[in-house]
């Protein structure tokens, strides 16, 4: 079941709020290469899921490791898991890459100075290094010119493309996407989409939850479908989108082509 | 051109104190004020009793009786605490330390309330990406939450230090030569109370002028970047 040579391994979670369970054990492994998109309908867990991953949220049950480093839990006082040691949990978290539905860059910082951030002051890095790495991560996700704005002066697309390069800045084993796109006008999700298919073609490992069905038909190597908290079906995005085995995983996928 | 009778340089050497204790109480109330906020915000249940109660006793009471209760207060407090020590004179703080205790406690029992809203406007999902990078609460909160709430609290923080650089003048009760003493003991030589009152007034609107344009200055720089909303 658990597989120590997988780039992210996660078994069982499990998370209510209240009395409504919104995730009732969801496993999945990713080795290192694989795309890996979470798709469902809204409501389905496929957030809650991907913040359960770096504990965002606290998940109430479930164990996750990257690259067969287990993540220390314990129980807290609301019954919910909490890191045991906090040290490992900001270590874990600085290799996993989280990119956000609404950007959030720290406003009070350049575009420059958003990217340098973690690396200087949570790896160490020096600032000379940082900024070399900033910029070409700028220059590489296609606003190299845009040093010096604040993240207020930039359009969405480009906010969400700068949160992807601060994200590849700690150089992170694996990313993680929430609905990267959701938050963007139409016109602006290609430009987003390009980027992270660029990351693909690299061979990051990446997790997706997205609403973009193109998105995730060409570009992972699996998709995930999640119902009411539980996996509905999952496999490689030919049978996915060709010929799923539930008939609630067709309708969706014919309601949204 | 008003005649200051050879008082000027009282009167200077009265502003300068004026401003000294503002400045020391703005000092002690802005640290207050953050542990004030950091406490009523902690998840902790005493931090939140203990800042509550912070804020609540002394913005219930008069700054006066604050001043008052300070100075006389601590000096029988201290002479006590000399005396186990085998110290039998008597001990107190002078008026300036007074003073700024006073000033600094009231200033940062209001200040609480403005740096806890400040850090509430923060909005959360920048703190969920500084964590998400693995910084620890720490350094979220000095490297992200503190220097954005500067920006939204000066306002706020601008306007207490208005009145608190007023309610310097409760000190000279206690004796200490500040701006609003040298004016009494200038009246009480010349018999001219309406000049020395005018001129007092002048000199605590020039400092709040001078104050104003700092913080105009301080808030244009803490806004580079922002974009207000709706323009």
């Amino acid at each position: 079941m658990s597989d120590a040579s997988a780039a992210l391994d996660v078994q069982d979670i499990h998370k209510c709020y209240a009395q409504l369970e919104v995730l009732k054990g969801i496993s999945l492994t990713a080795h290192t290469g694989d795309v890996i998109s979470i798709i469902g309908s809204s409501g389905s867990g496929k957030s809650t899921f991907l913040r359960c991953l770096n504990l965002l949220e606290n998940p109430d049950q479930g164990s996750v490791s990257l690259s067969g480093e287990q993540l220390k839990l314990k129980s807290s006082k609301s019954g919910t898991l909490i890191a045991a040691d906090q040290k490992q949990l900001n270590r874990l978290r600085a290799k996993i890459g989280f990119v956000f539905q609404n950007f959030n860059l720290w406003s009070h910082m350049t575009i420059l100075e958003n990217i340098m951030e973690a690396p200087v002051q949570v790896k160490g890095m020096s600032k000379a290094e940082a900024k070399d790495k900033a910029e070409a991560l700028l220059e590489k996700v296609g606003i190299g010119e845009k040093h010096g704005h604040y993240p207020s002066h930039l359009s969405g697309g480009q906010q969400q493309r700068v949160a992807i390069a601060r994200a590849l800045a700690m150089d992170p084993e694996v990313l993680l996407f929430d609905e990267p796109t959701s938050a963007l006008d139409p016109e602006m999700v290609g430009e987003v989409l390009n980027v992270m298919k660029a990351l693909a073609e690299e061979g990051r490992t990446m997790l997706v939850v997205t609403h973009e069905m193109g998105f995730a038909r060409e570009v992972s190597s699996d998709v995930m479908f999640l119902h009411q908290g539980k996996v509905e079906e999952k496999g490689p995005p030919s049978q996915i989108f060709g010929n799923a085995n539930s008939e609630r995983v067709r309708q969706f996928i014919s309601s949204h082509l | 051109m008003i005649d200051l009778q050879g008082f000027g340089n009282q009167f200077l050497l009265g502003a300068s104190m004026t401003m000294q204790l503002a400045a020391g109480a703005l000092v002690l109330g802005l640290v207050l004020g953050l542990i004030g906020a950091a406490g009523k915000l902690s998840k902790s249940k005493i931090a939140n009793a203990l800042a509550g109660t912070y804020t609540t006793l002394i913005r219930g009471l008069p700054e006066l009786l604050i001043v008052l209760i300070i100075y006389y207060g601590t000096a029988g407090m201290l002479t006590q605490i000399a005396g186990w020590f085998g110290h039998d004179e008597y001990v107190e703080l002078s008026p300036y330390a007074a003073g700024v205790t006073a000033l600094g406690i009231t200033f940062g029992s209001y200040a609480t309330e403005v740096f806890r809203g400040a850090i509430q406007a923060i909005p959360k999902g920048q703190i969920e990406a500084a964590h998400a990078m693995g910084m620890g609460s720490y350094m979220t909160f000095f490297r992200i939450i503190l220097p954005q709430v500067w920006r939204i609290a000066l306002p706020g923080l601008g306007n207490l230090f208005l009145v608190l650089l007023k309610d310097t003048a409760l000190v000279s009760l206690i004796g200490l030569d500040e701006l609003m003493r040298k004016t009494s003991v200038a009246i009480s030589n010349t018999r001219e109370p309406f000049t020395f009152y005018l001129v007092a007034a002048f000199i605590y609107l020039a400092l709040t002028i001078l104050t104003m344009t700092f913080m105009n200055f301080a808030e244009r720089r803490a806004n580079r970047g922002f974009v207000r909303a709706g323009s």
